[in-house]
């Protein structure tokens, strides 16, 4: 028994083996070229213009990222059956889960059984070859795209590739506010204590200072935070709007960069007067850490700084105990929605020339660049972009898939605007995100609006209006100087990926270490013979290079 | 298999794996070259070494003490109760340890001031990283870890013992001639597989304990794969650095599985 | 004859008593330090479970739950797909325990005896598996070539075989099953399937308690396989279920807008609140199954086989 059982063991692990290699050598079938078919009596198959967009069914494969909050399937998306209806075109969805994203967009791709369009971010410099170009094909086939590339040009440069190709449509949600990052502070504590808004750092050191020890929330306990943030948890991610990376600003610096969706913008580079820069080890960046330590040191910044996680901040946030703090999006983000209306959003510190700085978005709204792509297995990619083009060339269209059904989501004003309808929703859902992204495409999405779409809407809720001013206050100082978003070199993007992870790493260690043990001139020597050690040359020249390349583009 | 060929090449989806450029060791050399190269592998070696070294003993303790606990129930209630921490997950051991050594409101460091001792950053100071590490997971897995044991222990012939106390054996006699030479070979192998794993350090824990200030003892090879590769932009390169890690894992297997061939005549092979 | 563990033998004979008394002493203690020490994370988890979450994060709940709500238990058994996930995950356990065991026992044993051919060399392919594997996109098609994508059997054939259960199990044939013994059957003529079906199996309760256990935590556990190779949401285990689920109150500052800011911020709360609790819904069973177990270990299982 023991014989055959050895011998049985070892023709499983043979045949295992074996099995293994086989599949792993099956190359799979040659990727179809797009191309224009006819049907039996020789009608293309495609229609160049109207409805419907093909004369003979078909069927296309489309792989997407399901949102989080969607309850229900492509399938039944209004807009979808809306669409089938009218183009023709039958879909096949094959929907992913967000968390299975990445794993399942990498295995699809190598596994030459494509679909015919893929719904969903993507890193385009490393997939570019699986997906068609686009650019030759949009003025026949999707003039909107074409019109609204004329008239946001930062847009199409974003999206396009070094090569000069565009391999995706964008999703471009305007929400008409170039500002999403600000500071507050809590008005109730300065007038209980009599002190005006502070403009320069020292000025903010008195009211820090001031908070800490002269109790204005009035309790009778030490209990209040001046100033608070929290480190981001994936620390090769720097956007977070409530780290202290944040309070560069007060020094005339910005975090800049183009990075990637996961690691962030932030690269810790900035651009002045046409050069790029590394933020970290100009001398402003001296003075910023010195700053914070002595704030550190007396006690006026949240010992839990480098430490605490998000809902550590929060919690606190939440039972009102921080004075002073940044933010994106909403107060309430912080500090709940019942310390909300104690805080006031006010400009950074004057840097040492007077100067306030702000960091806008370079878009102002969200932005995914590779959300459309049509694959090179897609035989109909006319067809694809037509049922593009149909998507978005009209505002109907626009709202129906994304934001949904009238009535449902939205209502229609007496003047014409457009409202949401946030207080009751149908059965089935629980919030307003899983009604918007269950009955409409939402957040996952290809739709693309400018502000004329965004002016549609009404704002009425005293958040989005505090937003909204905070907006204006804001604009005279946005820095203007940016670098454009966009896409480089795959090897240069790779590169850029392994050293901005090093680079990270080491700032936020070396910020937290300066915070908290103080900073001085032989700390800051070591430091910057670290960054030489780093190659932050040449970092800074694959930025310089880009950013040339992206100013001649987009003279 | 097939697949660690992607660590010679530059691997894109649409070229597969027979169409992409083959670029031999340059993903390799990239990554000794780095800056930071030599602080992931002592980061990763020092913690994994300090965590088979001190947690191999413990299970094996626990598995005795639970052998010999006097009263059933306590023996039973001990038993249930040491092996539970093994299923709480990452997220939320890690948010219990934060909540509990929080500089400011952690319990711990409330008790600490009380003393009349300066608040200890047990989170952020590299120091106490990889202590923190270590001694959360023995508190986590040796309950799980020590039923093996048990139940090679329970697997020793009743009669040896009678024997032996016939020949008038005390219990701590008993442990020493019966039941560690029982429970030697399941101990020395489960050795061996963990030295097999000592380029593995986990990621999911190492990443949620990392803080900014700990960076410099807290970043280990996995953290910087996932951080590197993150979107899958960097196939080949975190191949490459996967294939490093288990040649690592595999020459340290076969050294100490021959070292304790020679020592305690048995091993794997 | 079933004998007790040494300790209830050892009180009918004297002589001894006072080094062992003090011994058991000792050994209680060390016990009941190991319970506590275990025991008061785990009590935490509890009355977190119930707690305000901003409480629980500020360091306010110590022995007692405070800002008592079941809004988190509430959240997670709204969600359907709870009862759908639990049974989802009892039928891949426990089919994939049972196939993994069989395997197990069965390699475990052939590779203990001596006399098995290339043991060593199937040993040293075996542990070499465990050491490198080409990564998700090769062993993806694998599967997708045997056409296991969304078919619950994937779930339990991918990684239902561990090697190291493999090892452990033959170390304990080779440590309780003495080539003397497979000798004296031998002599007796019994032969190879006989002597593993009437004399290695009854002796090997221990062990197949132990990798019982394994296999069936560890699918328990599982969700990665799931989240890549099953898309129909009804045949999605616990675990990927309740991962959803966190993953879902966690906030994101852009894509989102002002109506969405009031529940956006409940989800936050809520999913701090169900952090806790999901660890109790999900572990519960497995922890109570434990017990059951617990016998095996305890009882002596050398029926009296041994001589000399």
């Amino acid at each position: 028994m023991s014989k055959k059982l050895s011998k049985s063991l070892c023709i499983l692990v043979l045949v295992v083996f074996t099995i293994s290699m086989i599949s792993g050598c099956v190359a799979g079938k040659d990727p179809d070229k797009g191309n224009t078919e006819t049907t039996k009596d020789s009608k293309p198959v495609v229609n160049k213009t109207g409805l419907p967009i093909v004369n003979e069914p078909i069927t296309l494969k489309m792989m997407v990222s399901k949102h989080r909050n969607d309850k229900i399937t492509w399938a039944e998306k209004p807009c979808i059956i809306k669409a089938e209806e009218e183009t023709g075109i039958k879909f096949e969805w094959t929907e992913i889960q967000g968390s299975a994203w990445n794993e399942m967009l990498g295995v699809t791709l190598a596994s030459k059984d494509l679909p015919d369009a893929i719904i969903g971010g993507a890193n385009l410099p490393l997939y570019a070859d699986s997906f068609l170009p686009l650019n030759n094909l949009l003025g026949d086939y999707a003039p909107y795209a074409q019109e609204y590339f004329n008239k946001h040009p930062e847009i199409k440069f974003a999206s396009t590739l070094p090569d000069g190709n565009l391999y995706s449509l964008p999703l471009v949600h305007i929400t008409g506010n170039n500002a999403p990052v600000g500071y507050a502070i809590n008005k109730v504590w300065l007038d209980n204590l009599s002190l005006d808004i502070p403009e320069t750092t020292e000025e903010l050191y008195n009211v820090l200072k001031a908070f800490k020890e002269k109790d204005p929330n009035k309790n009778n306990e030490q209990d209040e935070i001046p100033y608070s943030c929290f480190q981001n948890e994936n620390t090769a991610n720097t956007d977070s709007p409530s780290s202290i990376n944040t309070m560069i600003w007060n020094f005339g610096l910005v975090n800049d960069g183009i990075g990637n969706p996961f690691t962030g913008t932030s690269d810790y580079v900035m651009a002045e007067n046409g050069k790029v820069l590394f933020v970290p080890t100009d001398e402003r960046f001296y003075d910023f850490l010195e700053y914070m330590s002595k704030l550190f040191s007396e006690g006026l910044m949240d010992r839990d700084s480098f430490v605490q996680k998000n809902q550590d901040y929060k919690a606190k946030g939440n039972k009102g105990l921080i004075g002073f703090f940044t933010y994106g999006g909403y107060e309430d983000t912080v500090v709940g929605t019942e310390y909300s209306d104690q805080y006031i959003n006010i400009l950074p510190m004057k840097d040492k020339n007077g100067n306030h700085t702000i960091m806008p978005t370079k878009i102002s709204g969200d932005f995914t660049y590779s959300v459309f792509k049509i694959t090179t297995a897609c035989k109909y990619p006319e067809a694809l972009l037509r049922l593009w083009d149909y998507a978005n060339s009209t505002f109907e269209n626009r709202l129906l898939w994304s934001w949904g059904v009238e009535n449902e989501a939205w209502e229609k004003l007496d003047d014409g605007k457009i409202a949401k309808i946030t207080s009751s929703f149908p059965e089935g859902f629980s919030t307003y995100s899983e009604l918007r992204n269950s009955r409409s495409t939402g957040m996952s999405g290809f739709w693309i609006w400018d502000e004329d779409d965004y002016n549609m809407f009404s704002i009425t809720e005293p958040r989005d209006k505090k937003y909204l001013e905070k907006g204006e206050s804001y604009k005279p100082y946005l820095k203007k100087d940016l670098i454009p978003l966009g896409q480089d070199e795959l090897e240069v993007t790779q590169d850029r990926a392994t050293m901005s992870t090093e680079i990270k790493n080491y700032i936020t260690n070396f910020v937290a270490e300066s915070v908290i043990k103080g900073i001085d001139r032989s700390r800051w020597e070591t430091h910057l013979e670290n960054c030489r050690k780093l190659d932050v040359e040449k970092f800074v020249n694959d930025y310089q290079n880009y950013y040339d390349r992206a100013q001649e583009m987009l003279k | 298999m097939y697949g660690l060929q992607i660590a010679f090449k530059n691997f894109t989806p649409a070229k597969g794996y027979l169409g992409s450029d083959w670029v031999g060791f340059k993903h390799f050399n990239k990554f000794f070259n780095s800056y930071h190269f030599w602080t992931l592998l002592k980061n990763t070696l020092f913690l994994s070494i300090y965590h088979l070294i001190v947690s191999f003993p413990f299970p094996i303790f626990l598995a005795l003490v639970l052998n010999y606990t006097p009263f059933h129930k306590l023996k039973k209630i001990t038993q249930t109760v040491t092996y539970a921490p093994y299923f709480i997950s990452m997220v939320v051991m890690v948010g219990m340890m934060f909540v509990f050594f929080l500089p400011t409101t952690g319990i711990v460091n409330v008790v600490i001031r009380s003393l009349g001792k300066e608040t200890i950053d047990f989170l952020g100071d590299p120091k106490m990283f990889r202590h923190m590490y270590v001694w959360s997971g023995i508190w986590q897995s040796t309950g799980w870890s020590s039923i093996i044991y048990i139940a090679t222990l329970a697997s020793v012939s009743p009669e040896l013992h009678e024997a032996s106390i016939v020949d008038g054996a005390n219990k701590f006699q008993r442990i020493w001639y019966i039941d560690i030479p029982s429970i030697l070979p399941t101990a020395v192998i489960i050795l061996i597989l963990n030295a097999g794993r000592i380029m593995n350090v986990g990621f999911e824990k190492t990443f949620l304990m990392q803080t900014a200030s700990n960076l410099s003892r807290s970043e280990v090879i996995s953290t910087y794969v996932y951080k590197v590769g993150i979107m899958g932009v960097q196939y080949s390169y975190a191949a490459a650095i996967g294939l490093f890690n288990n040649v690592i894992n595999f020459s340290v297997l076969l050294i100490v599985n021959k070292i304790s061939n020679k020592v305690a005549d048995s091993g794997l092979w | 004859m079933d004998c007790g563990k040494g300790g209830n033998v050892m009180s009918l004979r004297t002589g001894k008593g006072k080094e062992d008394t003090f011994f058991d002493i000792i050994v209680a203690i060390i016990a009941i330090i190991a319970l506590i020490v275990t025991l008061y994370p785990l009590y935490f988890i509890v009355i977190a479970s119930i707690s305000d979450p901003n409480a629980v994060l500020l360091g306010d709940v110590i022995l007692l739950p405070k800002g008592i709500n079941f809004v988190g238990y509430k959240y997670i058994f709204e969600e359907q797909k709870i009862w759908l996930g639990y049974r989802n995950t009892i039928f891949y356990t426990v089919v994939g325990t049972l196939f993994g065991v069989t395997v197990t026992l069965l390699a475990g044993y052939a590779l203990s005896r001596k006399d098995l051919i290339g043991r060593n060399v199937i040993m040293k392919i075996m542990v070499f598996t465990m050491f490198f594997n080409g990564g998700l996109i090769p062993t993806y098609m694998v599967v997708s070539s045997l056409n296991l994508v969304n078919n619950p059997l994937v779930l339990i054939i991918l990684g239902s075989v561990w090697v190291y259960n493999i090892i452990i199990t033959r170390t304990f044939f080779q440590s309780t099953l003495p080539e003397e013994m497979r000798e004296a059957a031998f002599i007796d003529g019994c032969g190879n399937l006989r002597f593993f079906i009437s004399i290695a199996i009854p002796l090997s309760k221990a062990i197949v308690a132990v990798i019982s256990l394994f296999y069936a935590v560890g699918h328990w556990n599982s969700y990665f396989n799931a989240l890549i190779y099953i898309t129909k949401k009804e045949l999605h285990p616990l675990q990927l279920i309740l991962r959803e689920l966190l993953i879902q109150g966690q906030s994101l500052v852009t894509n989102m807008d002002s109506s969405e800011m009031e529940s956006l911020i409940e989800r936050e709360r809520i999913a701090q609140a169900i952090k806790y609790g999901v660890i109790i819904v999900s572990t519960l069973p497995v922890i109570i199954a434990y017990p059951l177990l617990q016998k095996y270990f305890v009882k002596g299982v050398m029926i009296g086989s041994i001589k000399g």
